[in-house]
């Protein structure tokens, strides 16, 4: 009997071994599509590649949707972020979605608001909007009210209500760089429209000096617990979502900011609320939407920083926002899952949703096998030492050594950190990923799969403490 | 097995370590150059703007360090071409870029990478360093692909007023209708001239040059709008029309009907626009009607118009309280309480 277990456990550790190889290989791969494009505008002049566009009449207006439920704490600085920005035409909107704190009455009370009658297109259903309003300082920023809907459906609200023929979707607790809007509008000028939609890159703000919704100087957080978070994006958005929008088969555009175009997302029917995935969820169906028409039109990913964002700084609140994150993915690709090895649906059908199940998806369940192999094996002696120790040496290959290469990757193309020491720090910090940190995420991860089979889920309750501080600088 | 994977994971490991070494060493170079540089550029800063502004005609000695020098040059240049009004003062920028920058801007064309080439064409135009023109020229017809090296070498021309950039506009068919603008935006009015008297102009560049007479508001290029009113192409007409929303001015106010009445919903919008615009108020039952349009945008730009007539506000009123069509209610009580601006 022992002998069969064991035999059964050696056969998975090798499967994951396999698994765990191919999968750095695949990043490794990855890596490389993006290097050229990295390479290729490390040095560009970032301000003078926006000049013309920040003062061309004919950069296309945009509407910034701003959804926020119980934002009391983030959403004026927001807000001032938003109106702050380098743009020609643009108007902000807050949408309240029922929250049950001052979200409204702060911006409010802050911006001077007055109550506007209402005319709204409905291109989507959504929960009732109840009142509207416009800034008497800002003419061009507004607040509307609604009934509780979720994310998904304040932001089909927000399209409703929206003039302009672009939007850019954010979230109430990222704050942007003041070009943010031009550098991501960019492609889509530049292509003539046939960029329908992109992202950019979000960067963490804890730790980092931020006045009056400014990011004013770079640094890093003192909790590790972020410290790793920073890690995570860099290998996220500078190894993955760069490789994949190289191949056109970007299927994330973060939450925290992206920009789309009014007209495609309506032909692909809005966000969906019934999904705590409603970012990706769109984007594929954007894709799918795209291919059904044979249209040339692209999702594109630039690589500048330009959206800065409050990391969970507490195991719950991480906890949630993984278990959540990974709902969202398990129920977009099941929503979609007649496209996946679809040859309809080209690199999407065939690269990418296979990609996200066997990468993204399904690599909780083999690194948390993997996990319990190795303690359990050694503990137990279910498999042999040798064995062991290249499941060992794959899981540190595999959750930290590539995590260390986008440290490198960061420093290499942006060296936004300011000092020596800022980078010994992150190196050393994603050498222990696999020890500690991976780990963790990867139950939660699991959690969240479980989560997604009993379908429960919220707007996501993180204890927001604000990343700007306007009062010290008053 | 084990030797193996060892080997693979323990050479990953130290070659970046290795990695790590350099780019340590090289951002602890690359912050002290750049406070070299910093230094140099805040000692220079002084007197070079009083050499640049003529006050003085002795040229302050740079340092010898040739990346510290085009820095300062840069910078310092930078920064000065955003203010510079006088064409004496042109003159002495051109003269300082030619003589600091000009052998170091071909070589970089020649030989330096993508996102340099870049950075260069981006401040031979900030400097007018029309010197470079037929190495632009030349590198220009070398680029191999239709991106932004490609777009700033016409931008470069165009602002230099080198001809030999109009048939590129014209036939290139990749190139889109904001871009051409950007181009018509830095051309000599010759240029300008010569496009409107050119036969059978691509509809790009005919959309294009409207929009762009409708942007300056120049009444010489009105006769010229006006007469593409008549256009058989929907576009071109639609130009026209948000043209004339910018200059605010129509010369045949009867013609006006037409577009009100229009079947296209982006015509009745832009003859709605203008009917408020021109503060028209014998089309305001016409506008009345289209707060019941069955378009939205049209909608808007009638209670927007009406808004804007002289008996405005009652108008809207009325609209608000006693309009048959609902949704002409609706928009009319949202008009009553937005605050809005026209644009085309």
């Amino acid at each position: 009997m022992t002998g069969w277990i064991s035999a059964a456990v050696e056969v998975a550790a090798i499967v994951i071994i396999i698994y765990m190889g191919s999968v750095s290989l695949l990043y490794l791969g990855m890596f490389f599509v993006a290097g050229p494009r990295i390479r290729k505008e490390r040095k560009l002049n970032r301000e003078a590649h926006i000049e013309e566009i920040a003062m061309n009449k004919d950069t296309f207006p945009v509407s910034v949707l701003v959804p926020a439920y119980n934002e009391e704490v983030g959403v004026s600085s927001t807000v001032r972020s938003m109106l702050a920005l380098n743009y020609p035409q643009f108007e902000v909107i807050i949408i309240d979605d029922g929250s049950v704190d001052e979200t409204s009455s702060r911006v409010i009370t802050e911006f001077r608001m007055i109550e506007i009658d209402l005319a709204i297109r409905t291109y989507f259903p959504t929960q009732p909007v109840k009142k509207a309003y416009q800034s008497t300082l800002f003419p061009n920023l507004f607040l509307i009210r609604k009934q509780n809907g979720g994310k998904a459906d304040a932001l089909n609200a927000g399209i409703n209500f929206s003039k302009y023929p672009y939007f850019a979707a954010i979230d109430g607790d990222s704050l942007l760089d003041r070009d943010a809007l031009l550098k991501t509008m960019k492609p889509i000028i530049d292509s003539n429209g046939r960029v329908t939609a992109t992202g950019g890159t979000v960067r963490i703000a804890n730790g980092s000096r931020i006045i009056r919704s400014e990011v004013e100087k770079i640094a890093l957080p003192q909790t590790p617990l972020v410290l790793m978070q920073i890690i995570e994006y860099f290998r996220a958005f500078l190894i993955g979502r760069l490789g994949l929008s190289r191949l056109n088969v970007l299927l994330i555009i973060s939450g925290a900011f992206g920009v789309f175009e009014k007209n495609r997302v309506i032909k692909a029917g809005g966000y969906k609320v019934n999904t705590v995935g409603e970012d990706m969820e769109l984007i594929v169906r954007i894709h799918r939407s795209l291919k059904d028409e044979k249209s040339d039109q692209r999702i594109e990913y630039i690589q500048d920083p330009v959206c800065w964002t409050e990391a969970p700084s507490t195991i719950s609140s991480l906890r949630s926002q993984r278990r959540r994150w990974q709902r969202g993915l398990a129920e977009t690709l099941w929503t979609h899952r007649k496209m996946i090895l679809n040859p309809k649906y080209r690199g999407i059908g065939l690269f990418a949703l296979p990609y996200y199940i066997l990468v993204e998806l399904l690599s909780a369940i083999f690194e948390l096998v993997g996990y319990v192999i190795i303690v359990g094996g050694i503990l137990f002696a279910f498999i042999s030492w040798e064995i062991a120790l290249i499941m060992f040496m794959v899981t540190v290959l595999y959750g930290s050594l590539l995590s260390s290469l986008a440290v490198l990757l960061e420093e290499w193309t942006y060296h936004k950190y300011p000092d020596v020491k800022s980078l010994l720090v992150l190196f050393f910090w994603a050498l222990t990923e696999a020890f500690w940190y991976r780990p963790m995420t990867v139950i939660w991860r699991c959690e969240g799969l479980i989560a997604a089979l009993l379908q429960k889920g919220s707007w996501g309750n993180m204890q927001r403490k604000g990343i700007s501080a306007e009062k010290e600088a008053a | 097995m084990v030797t193996a994977v060892l080997w693979v994971s323990g050479v990953f490991f130290v070659l970046q370590l290795i990695l790590l070494t350099g780019i340590a060493i090289n951002k602890n170079r690359s912050i002290r150059l750049e406070g070299r540089k910093q230094q140099a550029y805040r000692q220079a800063l002084g007197p070079y703007i009083v050499y640049l502004s003529g006050e003085s005609d002795v040229q302050p000695r740079l340092p010898k360090d040739k990346s510290i020098k085009i820095f300062i040059i840069e910078k310092l240049l930078s920064g000065y071409s955003q203010n510079v009004n006088s064409e004496a003062e042109k003159e002495r920028m051109k003269m300082t870029a030619d003589e600091h920058l000009q052998s170091h801007y071909m070589q970089v064309l020649r030989k330096g990478s993508w996102s340099e080439r870049v950075n260069v064409l981006y401040f031979m135009e900030d400097f007018m360093m029309t010197s470079l023109k037929d190495q632009v020229w030349e590198h220009i017809q070398a680029v191999p692909e239709r991106d932004e090296e490609y777009r700033q070498s016409m931008r470069v021309l165009a602002s230099f007023g080198d001809e030999r950039v109009l048939p590129f506009m014209i036939y290139d068919q990749s190139l889109s209708i904001g871009f051409t603008k950007e181009l018509l935006r830095r051309f000599p009015a010759a240029f300008i001239d010569r496009l409107k008297t050119t036969e059978s102009l691509p509809s790009g560049v005919l959309t294009a040059m409207l929009s762009y007479f409708g942007e300056t508001g120049f009444y010489e290029h009105l006769p010229f709008v006006e007469a593409n009113l008549n256009s058989e192409d929907k576009e071109i007409r639609l130009k026209a029309l948000a043209a004339l929303t910018q200059y605010r001015y129509y010369s045949d106010h009867d013609s006006l009907e037409r577009f009100i009445t229009s079947s296209l919903w982006e015509e009745r919008m832009y003859g709605a626009r203008l009917a408020g615009l021109l503060n028209l108020s014998r089309y305001s039952p016409q506008l009345m009607e289209l707060a019941g349009d069955g378009n939205w945008w049209v909608r808007f730009a009638a209670c927007e118009a009406l808004k804007r007539l002289p008996d405005g506000e009652i108008l809207l009123e009325f609209a608000a309280e006693e309009h048959q069509d609902p949704y002409a209610r609706d928009m009319a009580k949202q008009l009553r309480t937005l605050r809005t601006g026209v644009t085309a």
